[in-house]
């Protein structure tokens, strides 16, 4: 979902905009790691944003976290190691990931000091993992007349799971949180924690003007969790751009965060990973010279991280059922890694890719910088995500490509994709719901055909922008 | 022996040895008697004078040949059971015999022998004494067997177990004991602690029995008829004295004695009251009996110890607060330090700034990363507070009466650490009602649970007989959602979790009581020491705040924390309940309207 959809009921009347152009705000861009450190879906797209507001001549700055690896200064928390607008932050303390609280003492004086230097119109921060959900206060106190938009990548604020909002044990949906359900799943802490834990998260985000949920879905959890309507807006991401992109040498490292192992560790995108698996890539090529009963082979297509969440078991499994089913010109081709996995589930990996049939083809990590060169190779993308998910890049990635996609049938990239119309829905975490969904594709190529000429091409970075700037200009009168 | 001659005073004998013997509990002595003391075997009555102090009892008195004073008098000896005394204070001794008296005055010097000489010294006397019954007698009192440093009680036949897994000192003198003890042939007559020269009987009726199947089953195959309940819990006063060694002396019905050492006895902390009080399950009348006599004065010993050398404690400043403040906040800090970081937080956004705050942390294992969390607590909240560490872990009593020694506030709000502001003017609306009327002396306020049901709106007293017909203060209608009122209304007591009073009362009465130990009944105490002062309490339900109630204990449900409370309230009847008559009864429609 790229447009302001159901504006109304997300912001405030009496704002729409027929007003006169105005001057393009000051913004600084906070984001909770650094382009330039790490990759993830939040700190690229404050980078993108960051970048285009210049480009289009607004004054702009970036503060991001350093990662353990990048170099500090002996007492200096505030860094400026990539350039006069660009900000790196050296945490002094250990964050404290359940509340989301930064204890680092030199923080908020600096970031008080920081936005009273630099005045901005907005502050646009893309997370408060790192920075803490304190730094609302410490911006207010360093320059109240700064709005303060925070963009929602995931559901951390509700759910201590990795902000999954699923059950630590069976990892099945959560619903919604409650105190009891969450210390449920977390039986080191008490009811009465989770408490405390929301009345805190809630008091700072007071201070927050304006909250950008990429998905109506996670607009609707955040909601229901106690966000005002008035204060809730649905716009997309700033898309990544990747020719000539200043993250070139980000998108060639590899993928360090384990998707589950750390708290605050947050879903991101598998990409160029070297992989465990290049062996089996190896042994795995398409095989022109199928068997296919005489229709033609219709490929589907699966980037990204081979995880638990991301569906992958659900994918095998599906591959399987089309032999049962005896679809004999559908293939399933994978692009992603497995190695950042947990080593229980890479031997799952490893043993479904060894038993699976012919139907696979595993190709192992690639270089996201290709991404469009092999979607091309493909006839519809496959998202058999296991959790909600919000607003997946892969959906925006395949829109671009024209490709339609199958998708679980919940949360954020169920929205994104209308059933029938640019892509298929079947229901989560069933390999028989899938299976028949695929299996109907490749046997009536006709449907592929359809879906696919329903595909629109998403917003452009300008476009997105444009729509930044409105909501800018909202919170700002 | 040196013989003070006869007539030079008004007495009619002579004193010239006199000792303590603990081992056969009273008074040896010798000396000489006018020759008009009729030896025979009615026992005289005796009366032993030591200063103010005078001890009394049928003596065995045995007349002996002494050729030093045959003219006028002869030789005494004395057995006067009884009590330890200072032998330097001793006076005279009184032998009252069919309306005659006899008056013996000490020799000067006085004999100093130890108890052992004084034994030896008697027997050997006693033997030149003519024979008769009170000469049998005291032969035999002087031949019981004495404790020479080993243990005889296995020797015992018919056989007695009697074993301790632990003592423990209840200063000054009292011992705690912990152990168990079988007499399958029910021989056993008397069992004695002793230590030094005193001695005092372990009464078995009034110990805290504690089931031991353990021992039941080990001692079951060679001794029918025993039960479970054979271990015991028991206190003894004013025995022990540190250097000597303490042991049990069991006299069996046939009149043998036999010994066994108290091993280590441990000194006395926080640590020993919670041994004590766990793994204990009294309820009904077996409380009365095993908090007056065994845990009611041991916990209490233990606990003074505790406070002897008072409380030592430094102070921080963490920003600078305002110099007269309206009112001060006192909260003890215990294991859950986050609870400030939260606090804090909250009240950066809710305290007006004409308020201190003082966090008293009574957990020294939580010093550098409590200042840490201070330093960062003060730089992203920007509250002013103090800091003040014990250098001991305290308990609630002490740790807010050093609170309230360093506030400066013209009121005090005594508030747990696991409470949370829920309205923003919860203080001033209890200030104020403090501030309008002076009759009263304490404030409380609405606490709701996280689910916004009833933690606290005062409390009122309630006779449980499940915990022997004590008077508990119980909070009403609490887990039910408050109603709309929003009032001020007289009550019993209010909870210490947040409790307002203006400074100069809670200074006049002196804090909360320190006999309390670590956390309860000392809020109820203190409402009726204000209540002693002709003031009431009150809850002003316009202040709202959540209570997470038990969580700034760090979650403590074990049993030694429920005997804990136990006790408390053992001491809150004893000061209370049973000394005065009770508090009346606001009634439902004495409601105070709100001030204007």
């Amino acid at each position: 979902m790229s447009d302001l959809a159901a504006e109304a009921p997300f912001l405030p009347p009496g704002n729409r905009a027929d007003a006169p152009p105005r001057a393009l705000p000051s913004v600084l861009v906070m984001t909770h790691s650094h382009p330039k450190l790490t990759r993830g879906g939040a700190e690229i797209s404050a980078f993108t944003l960051f970048r285009e507001l210049k480009a289009r001549g607004a004054t702009a700055w970036l503060l991001g976290c350093s990662s353990p690896k990048s170099e500090a200064r002996l007492g200096a928390t505030l860094t400026q190691p990539y350039g006069p607008d660009d900000y790196v932050y050296h945490p002094n303390a250990p964050f404290d990931y359940f509340k989301f609280a930064n204890p680092d003492p030199q923080f908020p004086k600096v970031l008080e000091e920081l936005v009273a230097e630099l005045k901005p119109d907005i502050v646009h921060t893309h997370h408060f993992v790192r920075f803490g959900v304190e730094m609302f206060s410490a911006i207010r106190r360093g320059w109240p007349q700064a709005k303060i938009v925070l963009s929602l990548h995931e559901y951390l604020a509700i759910c201590n799971h990795h902000g999954q909002m699923m059950k630590t044990r069976t990892f099945r949906l959560c619903e919604k949180e409650s105190y009891s359900a969450c210390a449920a799943c977390f039986p080191e802490y008490g009811e009465r924690d989770f408490f405390l834990r929301k009345r805190y998260l809630q008091m700072f985000f007071d201070d927050v003007d304006l909250f950008i949920s990429p998905s109506h879905f996670l607009a609707g959890r955040f909601r229901s969790w106690g966000l005002p309507d008035g204060k809730l807006a649905v716009l997309e991401n700033m898309p990544p751009e990747r020719d000539g992109s200043p993250f070139a040498e980000a998108w060639t490292q590899p993928n360090e965060a384990p998707e589950l192992l750390e708290p605050g560790s947050l879903p991101s995108r598998s990409v160029t990973a070297p992989g465990a698996s290049a062996r089996l890539a190896q042994l795995r090529r398409p095989r022109e010279a199928q068997r296919t009963g005489g229709l033609r082979t219709v490929r589907f297509g699966f980037f990204g991280q081979m995880s638990p969440l991301k569906g992958i078991t659900v994918l095998m499994e599906a591959a399987r059922r089309l032999n049962t089913l005896g679809v004999t010109n559908a293939v399933i081709e994978i692009y992603g890694d497995y190695s950042s996995q947990p080593i229980e589930f890479q031997k799952v990996v490893e043993e479904a890719l060894e038993e699976a049939g012919e139907n696979v083809v595993f190709h192992g990590a690639y270089d996201n910088a290709q991404v469009n060169a092999l979607m091309q190779g493909i006839d519809a993308m496959v998202i058999p995500s296991t959790w909600w998910e919000n607003s997946p890049v892969v959906i925006q990635e395949a829109f671009t490509n024209g490709k339609p996609v199958i998708c679980s049938n919940i949360g954020g990239m169920a929205e994104k994709i209308t059933h029938g119309v640019n892509g298929m829905h079947f229901e989560v975490s069933r390999p028989a719901s899938l299976a028949e969904v695929l299996a109907e594709l490749a046997t009536h190529p006709g449907r592929l055909s359809a879906l696919a000429a329903g595909v629109r091409p998403p917003p452009t970075a300008d476009e997105v922008l444009d729509q930044h700037l409105e909501l800018y200009d909202r919170v700002l009168s | 022996m040196s013989i003070m001659q006869p007539g030079v005073d008004s007495s009619q004998g002579c004193i010239d040895f006199l000792s303590y013997s603990s081992s056969l509990d009273g008074w040896i002595g010798g000396g000489w008697i006018d020759l008009s003391w009729d030896d025979q075997d009615a026992p005289p009555d005796c009366l032993l004078e030591f200063g103010e102090k005078r001890i009394s009892g049928q003596a065995i008195a045995c007349a002996f040949p002494r050729a030093d004073v045959r003219k006028i008098g002869t030789g005494l000896l004395l057995f006067v059971p009884g009590e330890s005394a200072r032998r330097d204070d001793f006076q005279d001794a009184i032998l009252t015999r069919d309306g005659r008296q006899f008056r013996l005055t000490p020799s000067e010097p006085l004999e100093d022998l130890s108890e052992a000489e004084a034994i030896a010294r008697t027997k050997s006397l006693v033997t030149t004494a003519v024979r008769s019954s009170r000469r049998a007698h005291l032969l035999r009192l002087l031949n019981r067997p004495t404790y020479a440093g080993q243990d005889t009680l296995e020797a015992l036949q018919p056989p007695v177990f009697l074993e301790l897994d632990s003592a423990c000192l209840c200063p000054p003198a009292g011992l705690l004991l912990r152990g168990w003890f079988i007499d399958p042939f029910k021989s056993v007559e008397s069992i004695r602690v002793r230590c030094g020269s005193e001695s005092r009987l372990l009464d078995t009726r009034r110990w805290i029995p504690i089931a031991r199947p353990d021992v039941r089953e080990g001692f079951a195959r060679n001794f029918g008829g025993l039960v479970d309940l054979c271990g015991f819990l028991a206190f003894v006063g004013d025995v022990y004295s540190t250097g000597e060694t303490a042991y049990f002396e069991v006299r069996s019905r046939s009149g043998d004695v036999a010994f066994k050492r108290i091993p280590q006895i441990r000194s006395p902390g926080v640590d020993t009251i919670k041994e004590t009080l766990s793994h204990l399950e009294l309820r009904y009348d077996e409380l009365a009996q095993g908090y007056d006599h065994v845990l009611g004065p041991a916990v209490k010993a233990m606990n003074d110890f505790r406070m002897l050398d008072g409380v030592d404690y430094k102070e921080m400043r963490f920003g600078e607060g305002p110099a007269a403040p309206r009112c001060s906040i006192i909260v003890p800090l215990y294991g859950r330090i986050d609870f400030m970081e939260l606090q804090l937080a909250f009240f950066s956004r809710t305290l007006g700034r004409d308020h201190e705050l003082i966090y008293v942390l009574d957990d020294p294992t939580m010093l550098r990363a409590t200042e840490a969390l201070a330093t960062s607590c003060l730089a992203r909240f920007r509250l002013p507070f103090r800091l003040v560490a014990l250098s001991a872990n305290m308990g609630y009593a002490p740790a807010n009466n050093v609170g309230l020694k360093l506030a400066r506030g013209e009121y005090v709000c005594f508030l747990n650490s696991d409470v949370f502001p829920k309205t923003p003017d919860w203080l001033n609306h209890m200030v104020e009602t403090a501030a309008s009327r002076p009759e009263v002396g304490v404030v409380g306020a609405l606490l709701v649970f996280e689910d916004e049901t009833i933690q606290h709106e005062g409390c009122s007293y309630e006779v449980l007989p499940e915990f022997a017909g004590w008077s508990f203060s119980l909070h009403p209608r609490k887990g039910r959602y408050p109603g709309g009122d929003t009032g001020i209304q007289e009550v019993e007591a209010v909870t210490g979790a947040c409790l307002l009073m203006p400074m100069a009362l809670a200074r006049a009465v002196g804090g909360f009581d320190e006999g309390y130990v670590i956390g309860d009944f000392e809020d109820v105490d203190l409402c009726r020491k204000a209540q002693g002062e002709g003031r009431i309490c009150v809850v002003d339900r316009r202040a709202r705040l959540y209570h997470l109630e038990r969580q700034s204990q760090g979650g403590q449900q074990s049993s030694w924390r429920l005997n804990l409370t136990l006790y408390n309230a053992w001491r809150f009847q004893n000061r209370w309940v049973k000394a005065a008559a009770p508090v009346p009864v606001p009634s439902e429609a004495e409601h105070l309207d709100s001030p204007a």
